[in-house]
């Protein structure tokens, strides 16, 4: 018995042991996220063109109150200062991403964990300012189901978009922080981008959305409710700029003028929001003079962008450590098959020195 | 007229094979060899090609599909060999192949072809159940017609895109919300033609019809459903094919299986080989549809092809 015992321990030594070494190594060799982007040119001053440069933003959704900073941006001229033509162009963030890993675009504002997902399929995007400081995705429910702790949703039956994209990752690292599975729920139903409409009807006790929006709506429309936000439990990638690796290597400049001009955007955004949410009229049509509702949006977002009352170190700066959270979390979902060597994807260089930023 | 209703069976040109005798039916005779000729004119295609030509026709009709498939096949890997589309744009062929290998062997593939072609039947089957009913009615009281014809041009008008995502909310994620989109897609196209269908019969033939004592019934039956049968199969061509559209958009805006559902997953994911994956599939599920229409009408319309 002893021989066997014997035996099996240095079976399962020769086993573990070198799959050990292994770990290790990988784990000693995987880079930090956001650590190996090379920056041509880093520390030289930004040079002034003549001619403006046309450049369209892609942005991952519909003309909306939320994208305030860039509109601030583009009507006070700041990237005009910084020798952009800018244009903005709406749409499916997958097919944003897609455009921009082709080349066919420059810049996009998507979700952090896309940019994830396309680096798995090799796609070369590199995300290079960080917008949303916190990842902008919850739970949301009438204050009657009392769902105010992660805890709180078993047995609830919980509206998504799908089960796919930021909200569905997002609400799945909610339940991993909380330590809940699917099971625990009273059921996941699939509401398309209708939760106010699910939410005030009654089918569904709550319902994953961006809690910047959707939270004031249904407020607006039914019935006061409760917010989880995802960020207060895991840090993920929020919505950011992004560029490709061509524009990189080829036009860095122009990427750090990019970022100069958003970081002014927001940082005006936030110090002055009713100007901000005049200057968004320009761009979202159906945006009324005074809408309350649509101004607490507005607020809701500054209170997601404002680094410095979250703080992080500066405006636009993107936490390796959520980098890694984010992996882990897609890892789990089965939505990428390894771990991903992620110091190519982002990168905090682009940023402005403080005392520029100041 | 009951003894032609027994021997007329299930196609007008019958009327003609088993005329009786003019003792039985006196002067009528002549009356049904001319509305014979006004059937044979109406129903059977000309088909004059000689046998040497409709070989090399029906070699052509298996060969030209297969070479065709073979030789897009060909060009879709030059395209993607060549390096000038990306993969994640264009994938290769061998990822499309593995990515199908993978989604049959998790099962992956089969559940959501299974949960589509559930909804795509019973849509279809709600949307022509309906648009066949309400079309017979159109067509038969001009006053119906024209009392809802706005309604239901406007229905049609209605982008489904639209109205999808309140579907999910009035009928739920599951599958009555895919089946409604469906049906609605299906419905206009089949209540077209059904209308088409019905007022297209012959007056002289509804004439001999009359003249013969039928009743509705036997009209129905052996003149109008006979007679309207190649729009109909026509129309529900079309309606099959669309079935599967129907199916996939409601499946787009909130689903948790599907084929849409999947191509949903794969997209959000960059997984571009899955994406075509589910699309072909898709494809498969609408031609296979659309082979079952044809073969129906091979068999229901079998008169036709013998008459000529």
């Amino acid at each position: 018995m002893g021989r066997l015992r014997l035996m099996f321990t240095l079976l399962l030594m020769l086993g573990l042991l070198p799959g050990a070494g292994i770990a290790s190594a990988q784990e000693e060799e995987t880079p930090e996220p956001c650590s190996a982007v090379e920056i041509p040119d880093a520390a030289a001053p930004p040079t002034q063109r003549a001619a403006l440069r046309p450049i369209t933003l892609f942005m991952g959704f519909i003309p909306n109150v939320q994208f305030a900073p860039l509109y601030v941006a583009a009507e006070k001229g700041y990237f005009a200062e910084e020798g952009i033509d800018i244009r903005f162009e709406y749409g499916d963030e997958n097919i944003g991403l897609e455009l921009l890993a082709a080349d066919e675009l420059q810049f996009a504002v998507v979700s952090g964990e896309q940019v994830v997902l396309a680096r798995a399929r090799e796609m070369p995007v590199v995300y290079i300012f960080e917008w949303f400081q916190q990842f902008a995705v919850g739970v949301v429910a009438p204050v009657a189901q009392g769902i105010v702790e992660p805890e709180d949703m078993a047995g609830h039956v919980i509206g998504i978009p799908g089960r796919y994209g930021a909200s569905w990752i997002g609400f799945s690292a909610l339940l991993n922080a909380a330590g809940m599975a699917e099971g625990d729920l009273g059921g996941i139903e699939p509401i398309g981008f209708a939760a106010t409409e699910a939410i005030c009807a009654g089918r569904v006790d709550g319902a994953v959305v961006y809690i910047s929006n959707e939270p004031e709506q249904i407020r607006a429309a039914c019935s006061e409710v409760d917010v989880i936000p995802v960020a207060a439990y895991a840090d993920l990638v929020a919505n950011g700029l992004v560029t490709n690796e061509r524009t990189l290597a080829e036009a860095p400049d122009l990427a750090r003028r990019m970022v100069r001009a958003m970081a002014r955007g927001v940082a005006d955004a936030i110090s002055d929001a009713e100007t901000a949410y005049a200057l968004s009229r320009v761009y979202v049509e159906n945006l009324a003079e005074d809408d309350p509702v649509q101004m607490k949006v507005l607020e809701n977002s500054i209170a997601l962008w404002d680094a410095e009352a979250l703080g992080y170190p500066q405006p636009g700066y993107t936490d390796p450590a959520s980098w890694t959270l984010t992996m882990t979390t897609l890892l789990d979902m089965g939505l990428i098959d390894a771990p991903l060597d992620l110091s190519g994807a982002c990168t905090n260089a682009l940023l402005p020195p403080l005392d520029e930023a100041e | 007229m009951t003894a032609i209703g027994r021997r007329c069976l299930a196609a007008p040109c019958r009327l003609w094979v088993y005329s009786p005798a003019p003792s039985v039916f006196g002067n009528r005779a002549g009356f049904l060899l001319m509305a014979e000729q006004t059937i044979v004119r109406q129903f059977v295609r000309a088909d004059a090609t000689p046998h040497a030509g409709r070989d090399r026709l029906r070699w052509a009709r298996w060969a030209v599909s297969p070479l065709l498939a073979v030789a897009l096949l060909l060009a879709w890997h030059a395209v993607t060999a060549s390096g000038a589309v990306k993969p994640f744009i264009i994938p290769p062929p061998a990822a499309v192949f593995d990515a199908l290998g993978a989604a049959l062997a998790n099962g992956s593939l089969l559940y959501h072809a299974q949960v589509t072609l559930g909804e795509v039947l019973i849509g279809l089957a709600l949307g022509l159940t309906t648009a066949v009913s309400l079309g017979y009615l159109l067509a038969k009281a001009p006053l119906v017609e024209r009392l809802l014809a706005p309604y239901i041009v406007g229905l049609q008008a209605v982008p489904i895109v639209a109205i999808a995502p309140l579907f999910i909310i009035w009928f739920g994620s599951g599958a009555p919300s895919k089946v409604i989109t469906c049906a609605l897609i299906v419905f206009f196209p089949m209540l077209i033609n059904t209308v088409v269908g019905v007022r297209q019969v012959e007056p002289d033939l509804r004439d001999l019809m009359a003249s013969l004592d039928a009743t509705r019934w036997q009209t129905f039956r052996l003149l109008e459903v006979p007679a309207a049968m190649p729009v109909l199969l026509g129309g529900l061509k079309v309606s099959a094919t669309l079935s599967v559209i129907g199916a996939v958009v409601g499946e787009f805006v909130g689903a948790s299986a599907g084929l849409g559902f999947l191509i949903n997953l794969a997209r959000s994911t960059y997984d571009t080989p899955l994406v075509f994956v589910a699309v072909f599939t898709l494809t498969i599920m609408a031609l296979s549809l659309y082979g079952l229409v044809d073969w129906l009408e091979k068999r229901l319309l079998s008169w036709q092809q013998r008459r000529s």
